[in-house]
């Protein structure tokens, strides 16, 4: 609590944050391009330049008429309204002394949720199959991302992540963490687990009928979920270190956040995609033992 | 030097057991050099005549050519071609036919092989096929009835009405899978029929771009334009076709091909199965969602494609290949240019490979995915990687040498599991097979000359002529006419594996059906390339949302 | 260690380096055995039309009005094989290694060298050579006679002429 941290300070990270994802986005596409070995992109902006050049394009509206333009939009509502209320390395002051760690779940699962529904509002088959499988993998993974934030809040003693500032690691914190970034990885729709979109398979699945802005405000949002993901694992890393490292945190978890997102990247491309029946089944292989372990560890307190 | 022939002895005994076994029924059993053993029988008996090749002497039916030879002979005829690859001898029944109603009984009881050369030759040819199904299959929907294009008093050119008809409107959900899809680069569609996750049977409906190549062929190239148009029977192995086609003539004409262009061939066939397994490996990876794998095997792959273009001009599509010989000579240079390539081929792709095998995605989906068992791969004849993948160990480059592959020495790969690995592996080992061709060929490259000097076709001459394309053999079948062929039936590789993915498939869980599919390196163009059409019909794959749902991942129906 | 194995692809990366190019920004990276368009050297074709025979696509055609002839090139569909090159008898065609080809303009797609056929010697009709594929002839094997420079018709009823005049029996000229 010895951290005052300015609301100004607050707003001007998240709206750099807010501009910061699709750059990182713009980064990862140039690291792919040179394990490619490819020239990619001309430069780190480019997925800024498709977003606002999305964006210039017109309005087509998808069968599912206007609700789908806006239910892209609540989408992209919710993730900025996300993105304001988790810490930036240091508490937040704009989580009002709420218990953020269940509020920042409950945001993630919502947007999970509108990310699907969006595109099943289109009723294009593609989209359908993509939302199936996008559904059929978060049953498993959802579930475990959940069960971990709870279980942290459990262990940690404090259902906001001001009590994490100052937490001593333990190994079953450890264990969680591991567990919480696999959840995350699968989360953001990364190889091997982006089966919702596979574009030989479904050409692009959910992502098929959008196009134009609604394509640019999608991809932007999907972009923040991201960095939303990430972002907590970032949290979860440096805030127990934030009472040592003061305001010099924030950088810390800037520094943090990028580097997972670049190692994400990395693990992504040296990867191929799994298949519906095999990649829930294999996460629970994952999942299961690192939860029980976490879970009687936590349990002995150690 | 003439091509391939097979030895005294064992043309003798193959002669000796067909009067023996075919006596009763046979008019006639010759010896035609450049082609293979003729037998005619009696329309009436070509079933006998199939089953005792077929069965009997283990032989397999590697394409089946009807034509009209009403203007030389006044009949309909079917030439039945198979392989007795023990004996390196291809064995040709031929039957004649009634030229007012042609038909003929159906044989693919005995061979299942026959169902689509049978169905071939009753939508071009009007020759009716008795006691089967007969459907439209190559013509489209609105062509006219009574109107064979391979008939030789129907002109090349002629294009009937499109007609359009419309079609009932479909209600609920449809899921279009092909013949236009973002993860089949041609124009196919197959209907998969599905209960849950398991597939209970498929349907292929291809033919949506026929060029009528065959019909162009026989009337209006000549002899030395049409190596330029079998090129381009396919873009990823049309040299394959052109060398083919050109040894056809050749064996027919008995034409001497000089050493020298016989290598060149051989050497420049190596480069094209090199470019095309490194294309297929990365666009399997591709499939697998493992794009690092696709860019890595394309950025070798790019290395052949300059060396083709260094050895005959072009990338693709070659156009150095003419009846009696070759355009283009290579020298000292080049060899040293191709020599330098492969050994970096080589070098970078052992490497990739390792990696692309050690991804886990890429082995769990590929292992016992897809299995075609040793018994299927030869009742549907299957051919090239495929067959080897399944225990069958068959090889036009060794079973009946052509060009200069009799000078070299080579491992033919064969895996028993018959999955889409076994196939993978196939053709990773087939790489670094053909590197050691090359270098072979090039280190005992003759001198001379590289076109036969004396170029004379003989008329009604028949010349069969098989070529290892990186998909499997391809067959060339032809009749000599007056300045360009009278008959010219191609038989492409893909034409034989298609119809072995219904057993593939088959029971199979549906989301391996994507990588199956092109597991047998489907090359549809090379399939359609009869009719001109110019109407495209347009299917669609139909399914309930209740259905959708239990199924879960028809996205991989593909 | 077998799970880390697809992180060899770094290596494999880094080594391969970057290999594409900025393609449209730089010339095109093409062997000089690499063939392109034709060129047609006007002031060396005769209109013979060897390359027309040879031609399996079309591409080159011959269309012939009144007194001119017009050997037309069409890009549009040429399959650069070269034959054209390989038959020509004066080496008029060459090899390009231009293959930038896509234009807005169609007109940009052909190109035509025109000849003027030769008039007969006897009757000053048309003949159907141009003018240059009989100095040809006459430069290859200098021919004495004058049959070359006449039409087909001509010199057909010249050598029924000849015939009658010559030494040797006649039969008889059939009546009309």
């Amino acid at each position: 609590m010895q951290l005052e941290v300015n609301i100004a300070l607050s707003i001007v990270l998240f709206v750099c944050l807010t501009l910061l994802a699709p750059l990182l986005d713009g980064i990862e596409r140039k690291i792919r391009a040179k394990l490619h070995s490819r020239i990619g992109p001309p430069s780190i902006l480019q997925t800024w330049y498709d977003i606002l050049k999305l964006f210039s394009k017109e309005l087509v509206l998808p069968e599912g008429g206007l609700l789908v333009p806006l239910l892209v939009g609540l989408l992209y509502t919710l993730a900025l309204v996300t993105l304001s209320i988790i810490p930036y390395g240091v508490p937040n002051p704009f989580t009002l002394g709420l218990p953020d760690i269940l509020l920042v779940l409950v945001l993630v699962i919502a947007l999970q949720l509108l990310w699907t529904v969006s595109s099943l509002a289109s009723g294009n088959p593609y989209a359908t199959i993509g939302v199936f499988r996008e559904a059929g993998l978060g049953l498993v993974n959802e579930f475990f991302l959940a069960l971990s934030l709870i279980a942290l809040a459990l262990i940690t003693g404090s259902s906001s992540f001001t009590g994490l500032v100052g937490f001593r690691l333990t190994l079953s914190y450890i264990l969680l963490l591991v567990v919480l970034g696999i959840a995350c990885y699968v989360a953001s729709g990364r190889i091997p687990f982006d089966i919702g979109e596979a574009e030989p398979e479904l050409a692009s699945g959910v992502l098929v009928e959008f196009s134009g802005p609604v394509l640019g405000l999608a991809l932007y949002a999907h972009y923040l979920k991201r960095l939303i993901l990430y972002a907590i694992l970032a949290d979860l890393i440096v805030l127990p270190f934030a009472n040592v490292l003061g305001l010099a945190s924030i950088g810390v978890f800037l520094l943090v956040l990028v580097v997972l997102w670049i190692v994400f990247a990395v693990v992504s491309v040296v990867l191929g995609r799994s298949r519906i029946d095999l990649a829930p089944r294999s996460l629970l292989k994952i999942y299961t033992p690192l939860t029980i372990a976490y879970s009687v560890l936590g349990y002995l307190g150690a | 030097m003439v091509d391939f022939e097979p030895s005294k002895q064992d043309l003798e005994e193959v002669r000796a057991q067909l009067t023996e076994k075919l006596g009763h029924i046979a008019r006639s059993v010759e010896y035609v050099p450049g082609a293979g053993i003729l037998v005619e029988v009696p329309v009436k008996r070509i079933r006998e005549a199939v089953k005792i090749i077929h069965n009997d002497l283990d032989a397999y039916l590697r394409t089946v050519a009807g034509v009209d030879e009403r203007p030389v002979k006044g009949v309909f005829s079917a030439y039945y071609v198979f392989g007795l690859d023990s004996k390196h001898v291809n064995i040709i029944v031929v039957a004649y036919m009634d030229s007012d109603k042609p038909s003929i009984p159906s044989v693919v009881d005995i061979a299942p092989s026959a169902d689509w050369y049978e169905l071939e030759m009753y939508d071009l040819l009007g020759i009716r096929v008795e006691g089967r199904r007969l459907y439209r299959f190559i013509l489209p929907e609105d062509w006219p009835e009574g109107l064979y294009p391979l008939r030789k008093d129907v002109a090349y050119n002629i294009r009937p009405e499109p007609s359009l008809r419309s079609r009932e409107a479909i209600s609920g959900p449809r899921i279009p899978v092909g013949p236009y899809h973002p993860a089949l680069h041609e124009p196919e569609y197959f209907e998969l029929y599905v209960e849950g996750e398991r597939v209970v049977d498929v349907r292929y409906n291809g033919f949506h771009v026929h060029r009528g190549i065959e019909k162009l062929g026989e009337s209006r190239f000549t002899y030395q334009q049409v190596p330029f148009l079998a090129e381009r029977i396919c873009g990823i192995c049309g040299f394959v076709h052109s060398v083919c086609y050109t040894q056809a003539v050749e064996n027919a004409a008995r034409i001497d091909v000089p050493e020298r262009a016989l290598y060149i061939r051989s050497l420049v066939l190596e480069v094209e199965r090199l470019h095309s397994h490194l294309l297929w490996i990365g666009v399997a990876c591709h499939l697998l969602g493992y794009d690092a794998g696709f860019m890595h095997a394309w950025r070798i792959r790019e290395k052949t494609m300059v060396l083709a273009e260094l050895l005959t001009g072009s990338r693709k599509t070659y156009g150095i290949n003419l009846v009696g010989g070759v355009r283009k000579d290579i020298n000292r240079d080049k060899i040293g240019k191709v020599l330098d390539t492969v050994k970096w081929v080589e070098d970078e792709f052992k490497k990739l490979v390792e990696v692309i095998t050690s991804v886990p995605q890429v082995v769990k989906r590929a292992t016992g995915t897809g299995i075609l068992p040793k018994h299927d791969a030869r009742a549907y004849s299957v051919v090239g990687p495929v067959a080897r993948a399944s225990g069958l160990n068959r090889d036009v480059r060794r079973d009946y040498p052509y060009a200069a592959y009799k000078e070299v020495s080579f491992k033919v790969p064969v895996y028993s599991e018959g999955d889409n690995l076994a196939r993978l592996l196939v053709r990773v080992d087939e790489v670094l097979e053909s590197i050691e061709i090359i270098r072979q060929l090039l280190d005992q490259l003759p001198q001379g000359p590289i076109m036969a000097e004396e170029l004379e076709i003989p008329e009604g001459r028949i010349g069969v002529s098989s070529v290892e394309a990186p998909r499997g053999e391809d067959i060339h079948f032809i009749i000599t006419g007056k300045g360009r062929p009278y008959r010219w039936r191609v038989r492409a590789p893909t034409y034989q594996n298609i119809p072995a993915l219904k057993v593939m498939l088959k029971d199979a869980p549906l989301a391996d059906a994507p990588l199956t599919i092109a597991s047998i390196d489907p090359c549809f163009s090379c399939t359609d390339r009869v009719v001109v059409v110019d109407a495209r019909t347009r299917k669609r794959r139909i399914i309930s949302l209740r259905k959708l749902s239990k199924i879960n991942c028809i996205g991989c129906l593909i | 260690m077998s799970l880390l194995k697809p992180f060899k692809l770094i290596g494999i990366a880094h080594r391969s380096g970057v290999v594409t190019v900025r393609y449209p920004f730089q010339p095109p990276l093409v062997t000089p055995e690499f063939r392109g368009r034709i060129r047609i050297d006007a002031s060396k074709c005769i209109g013979c039309g060897a390359c027309v025979n040879a031609c399996p696509s079309n591409a080159l055609t011959l269309v012939d009005d009144g007194e001119r002839r017009a050997l037309n090139y069409f890009i549009g569909r040429c399959i650069y094989c070269g034959r054209c090159a390989d038959v020509c008898p004066v080496g008029a065609i060459t090899i390009s290694r231009e293959f930038e080809l896509a234009t807005d303009n169609i007109g940009d797609l052909n190109s035509r060298v025109i000849h003027y056929k030769a008039t007969c010697s006897c009757c000053g009709e048309e003949t159907t050579a141009t003018e240059r594929m009989i100095s040809y002839v006459v430069s290859r094997v200098p021919v004495t006679e004058t049959y070359v420079h006449m039409g087909s018709r001509c010199r057909k009823r010249r050598f029924i002429e000849g015939l009658m005049m010559g030494r040797g029996m006649i039969y008889g000229e059939s009546e009309r």
